[in-house]
């Protein structure tokens, strides 16, 4: 083929347009360290890592929830474990008043006494976390009792999902342990103990310690079930971890470079730019023109 | 037979086509780097004369060394090229409307579902509600943005295809003064060398605007046609006139010419060049990606506007939107907005679906964000994350496929190119020597008129004696 001057100083031209084209390219990667910033950079990666963007988003976010939700079980935790030290020493009282070796003097300040625990119970149904009454169910913006006792509050719990199809309730509508549907009221139960006290009504003490007992084994209930609940959202965070992670660590495959690679590849296209450079300044190649 | 003074004709005759001959060599070497220059050559041949001799040199010529065919080739390869390039580049737009970061679609979504399981987690904490209603907006926002830049992306290429075709007439008619000029000089019988290469320059920059053809006419002239046969420039002259229009079923601009008195729609048969890469990207992968998006910002705002409307209030009230009703999937991406019964108004948000558990009950927000797993985009087959990544994907092959276009048609052109410099362009050596040859042989006919003239002086001095 015949070869002609403008043949070389356009191959020439190319050549240094290709060796800066894949020294711009080697550079970004390099610099940024990913591989795939556009869709068009490779399709199915790009694609691959919306899917995974988006999970990892959507995991951030349950374990949000399940952590808000275990903190929220620690402080419902935090007033049963009360509940139950005011049930027990309300119990341990009825059982001492209940000795027909106490006079009415020692009775009644006994009876004094389960009513501070009445009153102490009352004031701990109103416990708020985060600004929210977290004893009244999805009734948070209330306590879930009055000044005299009276049930007043949610029944209804609220549930988070916790990871990917599995909802977890958080709270407690503590009208269910205290105050249930079909069972003794303990504000009432109390409030019958101390008449009882007072009155020295044996048969009333008696059953003022046997509902003490009962009432406690139902807040003992109440902890074993939010217990379970945070042992729900701690394996649920936990799983949500080592999933965050897992698909963490796929995105950064699919869309990091590898930063030998990057830094070989920046190398290689550098040298490549130098030779088309050094190959371009002997031009013009000598001619006959150069020799008359 | 030969006398002294027809040899004196026959040095002359020499002469004169080694002068041409150089003169011809020093055109080729002085317009190495002229784009479009095609070097000449001198044909000579002998002047018959009698048997005892010769009559001297005849010459034909300049004329240009062109291969037509591929001469041809280079159009085609110009055009293919021209047409991947304006192709790679509007389709750009949707490339960067698909990219990952702040205020893309593809964070926004994401973003509105995490505050709204955020919320689910307190929904009566009036600060939740409030970022959601902002992740919501930013999220229409994010449509209406990647809408837009689709929307503009396709208007510049509009505009481009109307400057084309502009360009278009403009070059077809200076084609046709120039070869009016050729026929002029060419009746004579003398090949118009320079006008042929600005000629032919010129229908290469039209090849770069639309896929032509060329039909060799009488006297130089050429008829260029477009690549299916329509006539664009007439080897007799006349020049069939472009303009554009928007045609008012699609909204895109079309090439028109006027064909007997009537506009003829020839958008179909501009198949390559500048004017078919945007009209291919701009009807292709703009607008698959524009249908799409509109089709997912519709979806997404009516799955979201069925679990709102369906949900309770901090205020007790329900069936108010999340966002305003859109009438239909076209342009949908670009109306979408915020409800004016929500926007601004936190407690609005429908995260209660019974409002005697208010504020607590957070079913609604639950249903919100079960509407970013649910299937309902595309058909149904997909959640509106997945679809977003099979759009990512969708236009990510087709950027690709046009990178690739781009390198194959760069490499054609590049090899085109440089068969047709190997036949037509300059060598400078090859130029030199034809110039050493030309200038020997001026010499050569230089010493027979010297040596005739000598003849004829000692002749003349022998008849004075």
């Amino acid at each position: 083929m015949r070869i002609t001057d403008g043949m070389v100083s356009e191959a020439s031209r190319a050549a240094l347009q290709r060796a800066r084209l894949k020294v711009f390219n080697a550079s970004q990667v390099a610099s940024t360290g990913v591989r795939v910033e556009k869709p068009g950079d490779d399709p199915s990666a790009a694609g691959r890592a919306r899917r995974l963007r988006e999970e990892g988003a959507r995991l951030e976010a349950t374990m949000q929830a399940a952590d808000e939700g275990r903190r929220g079980l620690d402080a419902v935790d935090d007033t049963l474990t009360h509940f139950s030290d005011i049930f027990t020493e309300a119990r341990a009282l009825a059982v001492q008043g209940g000795n027909e070796t106490i006079g009415a003097t020692e009775r009644g300040l006994i009876a004094d006494q389960i009513a501070g625990l009445r009153a102490d119970l009352l004031q701990s149904t109103a416990t708020r976390f985060d600004g929210r009454y977290i004893l009244n169910g999805v009734g948070e913006d209330q306590p879930p009792y009055d000044a005299a006792g009276n049930f007043v509050g949610q029944r209804a719990l609220r549930s988070v999902e916790a990871s990917a199809g599995h909802f977890v309730a958080t709270g407690i509508a503590i009208g269910d342990v205290l105050s249930p549907v079909a069972g003794t009221d303990a504000f009432a139960e109390l409030t019958a103990l101390e008449t009882a006290l007072r009155t020295n009504n044996s048969a009333g003490i008696a059953a003022g310690i046997n509902s003490m007992r009962d009432i406690g084994i139902r807040v003992a209930d109440a902890r074993g079930d939010v217990g379970n609940r945070m042992m729900s959202f701690d394996l649920a965070y936990a799983l949500g971890q080592r999933l965050s992670d897992r698909t963490q660590a796929d995105l950064t495959q699919t869309v990091d470079a590898d930063v030998f690679d990057a830094l070989t590849e920046l190398q290689r296209s550098q040298t490549a730019l130098e030779q088309a450079l050094s190959i371009a300044a002997k031009l013009p190649i000598p001619g006959l023109a150069q020799r008359r | 037979m030969p006398t002294l003074t027809s040899l004196l004709h026959v040095g002359a005759s020499g002469l004169r086509a080694a002068t041409l001959g150089v003169n011809v060599t020093s055109q080729n070497a002085t317009n190495a780097n002229t784009v479009g220059y095609t070097r000449r050559a001198v044909m000579q041949s002998p002047v018959p004369g009698p048997p005892e001799g010769g009559n001297g040199v005849a010459t034909q010529g300049p004329r240009r060394i062109v291969d037509r065919f591929v001469e041809r080739r280079l159009l085609g390869a110009t055009s293919a090229n021209t047409d991947a390039v304006s192709y790679r580049r509007l389709a750009e737009a949707a490339n960067f409307v698909f990219t990952e970061g702040q205020g893309a679609i593809t964070s926004a979504l994401e973003t509105l579902e995490a505050s709204l399981r955020s919320a689910a987690s307190e929904p009566g904490d009036t600060g939740r509600r409030r970022v959601v209603l902002t992740q919501a907006g930013l999220l229409a926002e994010s449509f209406r943005n990647a809408s837009n830049d689709l929307v503009k992306a396709r208007e510049e290429a509009d505009k481009r295809i109307a400057e084309a075709a502009e360009e278009v007439n403009q070059i077809t008619a200076a084609i046709d003064l120039l070869q009016r000029e050729i026929r002029k000089a060419e009746v004579t019988g003398v090949e118009a060398s320079d006008l042929r290469d600005q000629r032919d320059q010129k229908v290469r920059e039209l090849a770069a605007l639309l896929p032509v053809a060329i039909l060799d006419g009488p006297f130089g002239t050429v008829g260029v046609t477009l690549a299916g046969g329509r006539s664009l420039v007439n080897a007799e002259g006349g020049t069939l006139q472009l303009r554009t229009d928007v045609d008012p079923a699609t909204n895109r601009r079309v090439v028109l010419a006027e064909v007997s008195g009537a506009d003829v729609d020839i958008t179909s048969e501009i198949t390559s060049g500048e004017i078919g890469g945007l009209v291919a990207a701009r009807d292709g992968v703009l607008q698959q990606a524009e249908v799409d998006l509109d089709q997912l910002a519709f979806d997404v705002a009516g799955a979201l506007n069925a679990a709102q409307s369906a949900g309770f209030g901090l205020d007790g009230a329900t069936g108010r939107n999340l966002y305003t009703p859109l009438a239909g999937v076209s342009g949908a991406a670009r109306s979408l907005v915020l409800d004016p019964a929500v926007a601004g108004t936190p407690e609005a948000l429908g995260f209660a679906t019974d409002p005697t558990q208010l504020p607590g009950d957070n079913r609604g927000a639950l249903a919100l964000t079960d509407v970013f797993s649910t299937a309902f985009a595309r058909g149904g087959t997909a959640t509106p994350g997945g679809a977003l990544a099979t759009m990512v994907t969708q236009v990510g092959s087709a950027i690709q496929a046009a990178d690739t276009e781009v390198s194959r048609s760069d490499a054609q052109l590049a090899q085109v190119k440089s068969l047709r410099d190997s036949v037509s362009a300059t060598n400078s050596d090859d130029e030199m020597v034809s110039l050493m040859s030309y200038q020997r042989a001026y010499e050569a006919s230089l010493r027979v008129v010297a040596a005739a003239d000598e003849m004829l002086q000692q002749l003349v001095q022998l008849g004075a004696r």
